[in-house]
């Protein structure tokens, strides 16, 4: 396949963003067509946000703000059990928007915990 | 000039996990003796860490953990009343000196606190055989017990920066040879002390080339002798 | 190895210090904060003497020629990793090429830099530490300069359970604050014990000893801390023989303004001491920026022994800890 489920995923965001229904792709022999849904060209133009997930379980204690730019792979906070800290890393390079849970609230595996834009 | 004199001997805790023996009496060669005994049976204690004699004194470096402070208090004072106090001096090393001048920079503070010329602080000097009671600060001959009263003259109440490097200088009821300068190292220092007079030949105390790296050791003896005296 | 791209001047590769050479008239240095270094090697699972950069001039930068994994501890000096943050007490896999820069603490002064594996310079009289003023020990006797080349100790490939590495909670929230009654948050408590002198200060000096802060000034270093304090500590003059002193006594000058000796004190001298800070609690003075106002606390031997088994209790557990969440590379 040309494309990869995370390209498509990417792809099918423009194109909601941009208002786009069909695309179509080709390369050597193949090719794809990407229809978005009934209804879906109407949608708001949202920008695309991710987010920050816990790594394990433990006591969220974030080290980043609402409003800060990071990096890809930057830790933004900790997931603390005993004396140890495991990080909460940013997904992409963005904004953070807001956190997803109270600082010092339990938190586990694949809890999320930053949304990012 | 008074000095600290204790009636008893003691041992007071110098934080959690050191110790410091101080003898009784006046500052003697015997006492020193009973300290070097001492510091050698002391050393294989359990918990003792590190050891230095100071001049009438002992400092045991104890394990934070493991050492026992409290105990180890109590069995220094126990053993140091019947450590026997002799033992054999070390060998005798003379040494040239430029007293006053460049190099001694602090001659004449001196003899005004002492009152006494530079030729009689000189001569008063480098009259009697010292020995080397105690390390000092870094590498080199540490403390030099033997001064003449006449010259004990209370420290600096402000330290100074001297040259480093062969230095003869007096410090209470102590004296001092300063080290040849190794390459690196400082070639100023803080002290309290007077500096007196400059070595021209003095040998090399500690040379890490060699194992153990110390060239001189507590008891040997040190005579210095006036090579020129200078205004 | 680390090669050393810019640094400031007086920092240094150290370890615990020496033992065993207070006979040569050396004194033991070794690393200020003796608990951040043991944090960042507990951290990576090293020896826990094992050597490290002492930073307290900033800032440095670092680039590794091999991957490793290498932990920053002590004062949180805003660490960059290739321009992406750094948390404090933070152990990572680093690559080969990649470059560490400790920007500079906001608070607390000292950051540690510690290698799986060590810094592997010669071992000198017992200790990989620095004896900055008589020149040996460390890299070449000296303080780091940009264009040294640092070796690191062998040791087992590293890797974290997750890329970014992992955070150690410090010692300053994980372990117990000395109890002072009136002390203002952001005081420095430290415990003392009275020491050969102290009896023979008067009574308003020994209150004032206990009762009022004591200001670090800035004629405060490796070799120690001048204190100022509203009261001065008074004595009748005497002149003390020369003995062996530790790193956290407390002598007094003349001016009765108190100095506190550290790792790269004297190792004998004549002031009286009127206390002697325990070595549970140096770590915290090693922090103590100028102008940060320290309170003294009463101590015993037996406190100090308990207080040193908390330190080693904490560091055992984030030891033990770290290996969870480390794994084989």
């Amino acid at each position: 396949m040309i494309l990869s489920p995370s390209q498509i995923a990417e792809l099918t965001a423009l194109m909601r963003a941009h208002g786009v229904d069909t695309l179509e792709i080709s390369e050597g022999a193949d090719s794809i067509r990407l229809v978005a849904a009934a209804g879906a060209a109407a949608a708001p133009a949202a920008p695309a946000t991710a987010k920050a997930t816990a790594p394990g379980v433990g006591t969220f204690a974030p080290l980043a703000c609402p409003g800060q730019a990071v990096q890809p792979g930057q830790v933004l906070g900790t997931i603390d059990a005993g004396l140890v800290r495991r990080p909460v890393t940013a997904p992409c390079a963005g904004t953070i928007l807001r956190l997803l849970a109270e600082p010092g609230s339990l938190a586990g595996f694949g809890t999320p915990l930053f949304e990012i834009n | 000039m008074s000095i600290v004199t204790l009636e008893r001997a003691r041992v007071t805790p110098c934080g959690g996990s050191a110790l410091l023996l101080e003898a009784e009496g006046d500052l003697t060669l015997p006492t020193q003796m009973g300290i070097w005994n001492i510091a050698d049976e002391i050393r294989d204690w359990p918990g003792v860490l590190d050891l230095q004699p100071g001049m009438n004194n002992l400092l045991v470096v104890l394990d934070p953990v493991e050492g026992d402070a409290d105990a180890t208090a109590a069995r220094i004072l126990a053993r140091w009343q019947d450590i026997p106090r002799t033992r054999t001096l070390g060998r005798l090393i003379e040494v040239d000196v430029v007293y006053g001048g460049e190099g001694g920079m602090d001659m004449q503070e001196l003899c005004d606190i002492v009152k006494l010329t530079p030729a009689e602080v000189a001569a008063r000097h480098a009259a009697p055989e010292y020995v080397i009671f105690a390390p000092g600060v870094s590498p080199g001959f540490g403390y030099l017990f033997g001064l003449d009263q006449r010259l004990f003259c209370p420290r600096r109440q402000v330290p100074v920066m001297r040259p480093a490097g062969g230095g003869v200088a007096i410090g209470g009821a102590q004296s001092n040879l300063g080290a040849p300068i190794r390459p690196g190292a400082a070639t100023m220092n803080p002290t309290g002390w007077y500096v007196i007079g400059r070595a021209t030949n003095p040998p090399v105390p500690f040379d890490l080339d060699y194992d153990p790296p110390n060239r001189v050791s507590l008891g040997d003896r040190i005579r210095f002798r006036i090579e020129r005296l200078d205004a | 190895m680390i090669e050393i791209i810019e640094t400031a001047p007086l920092n240094a590769v150290h370890d615990l210090g020496r033992l065993g050479t207070r006979c040569y008239g050396i004194g033991r240095s070794g690393a200020m904060d003796r608990v951040a270094l043991a944090a960042g090697n507990a951290m990576l699972g090293n020896d826990a003497n094992a050597a490290g950069i002492e930073v307290q001039l900033f800032p440095i930068v670092l680039r590794f020629t091999v991957d490793t994994m290498v932990a920053v501890t002590g004062a949180d000096a805003g660490a960059l990793l290739d321009g992406v943050p750094v948390p404090a007490f933070w152990a990572m896999p680093v690559k080969a090429g990649q470059e560490l820069e400790l920007v500079s603490p906001a608070d607390g002064m000292r950051s540690y830099v510690t290698v799986a594996g060590g810094i592997d310079v010669p071992v000198v009289l017992g200790s990989r530490t620095t004896a900055l003023r008589d020149a040996f020990g460390g890299f070449q006797g000296r303080a780091l300069k940009a264009g040294d080349m640092l070796p690191i100790g062998a040791a087992p490939a590293l890797a974290a359970r997750e890329a970014a590495g992992f955070g150690a909670a410090s010692p300053w929230h994980a372990v117990t604050r000395p109890a002072c009654g009136d002390a203002a948050p952001d005081d420095i408590t430290l415990r003392v014990v009275p020491a050969g002198e102290y009896e023979q200060y008067d009574e308003p000096s020994q209150a004032a000893l206990w009762a009022q802060p004591w200001t670090v000034t800035t004629q405060s270093n490796r070799q120690g801390y001048r204190l100022q304090g509203d009261k001065a500590l008074v004595r009748q003059p005497l002149e003390m023989r020369s003995h062996g002193i530790v790193p956290g006594v407390v002598q007094v000058p003349p001016s009765g303004q108190p100095i506190i000796q550290l790792s790269d004190g004297n190792s004998a001298g004549g002031y009286p001491k009127i206390g002697v800070v325990i070595d549970a609690d140096l770590w915290r003075v090693a922090q103590a920026a100028p102008g940060r106002r320290l309170r003294f606390v009463p101590c015993t031997p037996a406190l100090a022994r308990e207080a040193e088994r908390e330190l080693a209790h904490y560091l055992d557990t984030l030891r033990r800890q770290s290996a969870w969440v480390r794994r084989a590379a």
